[in-house]
């Protein structure tokens, strides 16, 4: 598998004297893998999805995407590369229609018209939303909004796609659409999924989980192993899966629980074996 | 103070192409001193439900009694000011509502509107910024250079200003992180016990609703389809499902163990409900382990 993102030694300030919100930052995502960034509110989550994208100007460190370099030069290349989904479904919405909305990025790259109206109707239907083609932005609930965001995403063939914080203000009707969503995408287009939050509960199905705080990485891991150091992912103001909580619970009242992590389903599980099973 | 609703229907644009009939035939009453959830998908008419508990809407057909007021569709908006005081409202991401250049003035501009000289209402801003539990240093700054959670905090502070006797919280901890969401909670929780406060919360976070909620309230397209105590709500596990609502992570968990033949005499709604359960099942074995 090879590298299709490569971040070394990534260190940014907003301004001089500022602490960094990025401090020497560095990992590597497989193409077709699904990563998930966690961290609180100001750990410096999002200023590493803008750095990706070429949006911010820094000046320590590098960025490959797709063997590329990001540089001024080659940031129009990168940028290519990359779908961004950002946290409020009302500030992306920019067609009048949902069509139009989805078509929008691929009249700017004057893409001919009928490859439009077919790349168009593809991207809705890979997000369910082929019905809606001809419905405005008020006619839709934000869980539906974030799925045409995606959409227009898809109609432009990125190998990656970031979300970022793409989930937070969606009702959880909104929220599970929109991860069953990536899911498929990600196993039927091989798309390199990179996700930003903070609800461990959405990082169940990444390949890995980098664990960020202060703009430093302080944890890297498959998820089992991360949610298995849940006094750390506290510390950090975060949340651990339930079956986690659930065996701190239990270990408060002297029961010995397995010490490797299960999710839900194994750990009831694991209490039939040692309860009912005769 | 309480509010009680008898037979509440409300149209939008009655009359036209676009009528729309968001509330249907509403009963029920938010007791005194109480914490009431109200929960639903959206669309399911809750936020109208919420705007009839300060008359910000009037109901198209049937009566709301707010305190000692009643709202009907002819009540006039003349004389709902002094009740608009009592029943204070922290919408969905306050934070945008902020526009004042400093916090106190921020937080002083509800007092002030309300009668209070600015020595008065200052006061209550440091008061209310220390409620909040924000430093009064704060009080000086732009709200705008504040993080996330601190400004919602501040607009939650411009709210408490009005000294509200029922409090309505319209998903106020959306959007942040989970140590903040902790930290908002608390917040509420302890406001509640100090000051008696009569609370409405809607929420999607069950696990909010089983540790605060004194009372459920279910709702549907328009309608209330359930209500009642937090454990009887939540002891239909499958009815929620069907209605795709969440129940709190340790009654589902419960829900599991059950399918697997574990047998609850009551579903439990918290993390330590849920780990004295298995505790007692572990000790009904004899295979507690020291």
């Amino acid at each position: 598998m090879n590298e299709m993102i490569k971040v070394s030694h990534l260190t940014y300030a907003y301004t001089q004297n500022s602490q960094p919100a990025l401090d020497d930052v560095s990992f590597t995502i497989s193409s077709g893998d699904w990563v998930a960034i966690v961290g609180h509110n100001g750990s410096g989550k999002s200023t590493l999805a803008q750095a990706l994208d070429g949006l911010i100007d820094f000046k320590l460190g590098n960025i490959w995407v797709d063997g590329t370099k990001l540089t001024e030069q080659s940031v129009w290349t990168v940028r290519s590369n990359i779908g961004m989904i950002f946290q409020n479904p009302d500030n992306q919405f920019v067609g009048a229609t949902v069509e139009d909305d989805v078509a929008f990025g691929l009249e700017n790259m004057a893409v001919p018209h009928d490859e439009m109206q077919a790349r168009v109707d593809e991207a809705l239907s890979e997000v369910h939303m082929s019905d809606f083609r001809r419905k405005q932005p008020e006619q839709l609930s934000g869980g539906q909004k974030q799925r045409v965001a995606l959409a227009g995403v898809i109609a432009m063939q990125p190998k990656i796609i970031i979300l970022d914080e793409a989930t937070s203000m969606l009702d959880p009707v909104g929220r599970r659409e929109i991860l069953g969503v990536i899911r498929k995408l990600k196993k039927r287009l091989g798309i390199t999924v990179l996700s930003i939050t903070h609800e461990i509960d959405e990082t169940t199905d990444a390949d890995k989980i980098i664990v960020l705080n202060d703009g430093k990485i302080v944890s890297t891991g498959a998820p089992e192993t991360i949610y298995s150091h849940s006094g750390l992912l506290l510390k950090l103001g975060l949340d651990v899966p339930y079956s986690q909580r659930l065996k701190r619970e239990l270990t408060q009242r002297h029961i010995k629980t397995p010490e490797t992590y299960f999710d839900e389903e194994g750990m009831v599980d694991w209490l039939w074996q040692s309860l009912l099973k005769k | 103070m309480a509010i009680t609703f008898k037979e509440v229907t409300y149209t939008y644009s009655p009359g036209t192409p676009f009528e729309f009939q968001a509330l249907k035939n509403i009963s029920t009453k938010i007791e005194d001193n109480s914490v009431t959830a109200v929960i639903g998908h959206t669309g399911s008419g809750k936020s109208t439900f919420l705007q009839h508990l300060n008359a910000l809407l009037k109901p198209t057909g049937g009566t709301v009694m707010i305190g000692n007021t009643t709202i009907t569709s002819e009540t006039s908006n003349k004389n709902l000011k002094p009740l608009r005081k009592k029943v204070g409202i922290v919408f969905q991401f306050p934070e945008n509502q902020l526009f004042a250049e400093t916090v106190e003035k921020d937080i002083a501009f509800g007092p002030e509107n309300f009668g209070s000289t600015a020595e008065e209402a200052s006061k209550i801003a440091k008061e209310m910024i220390t409620l909040v539990g924000l430093p009064e240093s704060v009080l000086s700054r732009s709200p705008f250079e504040l993080s996330g959670g601190q400004m919602r905090r501040v607009a939650i502070a411009g709210v408490l200003a009005m000294h509200p006797e029922v409090l309505v919280l319209d998903e106020p901890t959306a959007g942040l992180d989970p140590g903040g969401r902790r930290e908002i909670m608390q917040l509420f929780g302890d406001l509640q016990k100090k000051q008696k406060f009569t609370i409405v919360l809607v929420t999607h976070q069950m696990e909010d609703v089983a540790n605060y909620a004194d009372h459920v309230i279910v709702m549907e397209h328009g309608k209330i389809v359930k209500e009642g105590s937090p454990r009887a709500v939540f002891a239909n596990v499958e009815w929620l499902h069907e209605k795709q609502l969440d129940v709190p992570a340790s009654t589902e968990f419960a829900f599991e163990m059950q399918k697997r033949g574990f047998q609850f005499t009551r579903l439990p709604l918290t993390e330590s409900e849920l780990a004295d359960d298995i505790a007692d099942f572990f000790k009904k074995r004899g295979q507690t382990h020291e």
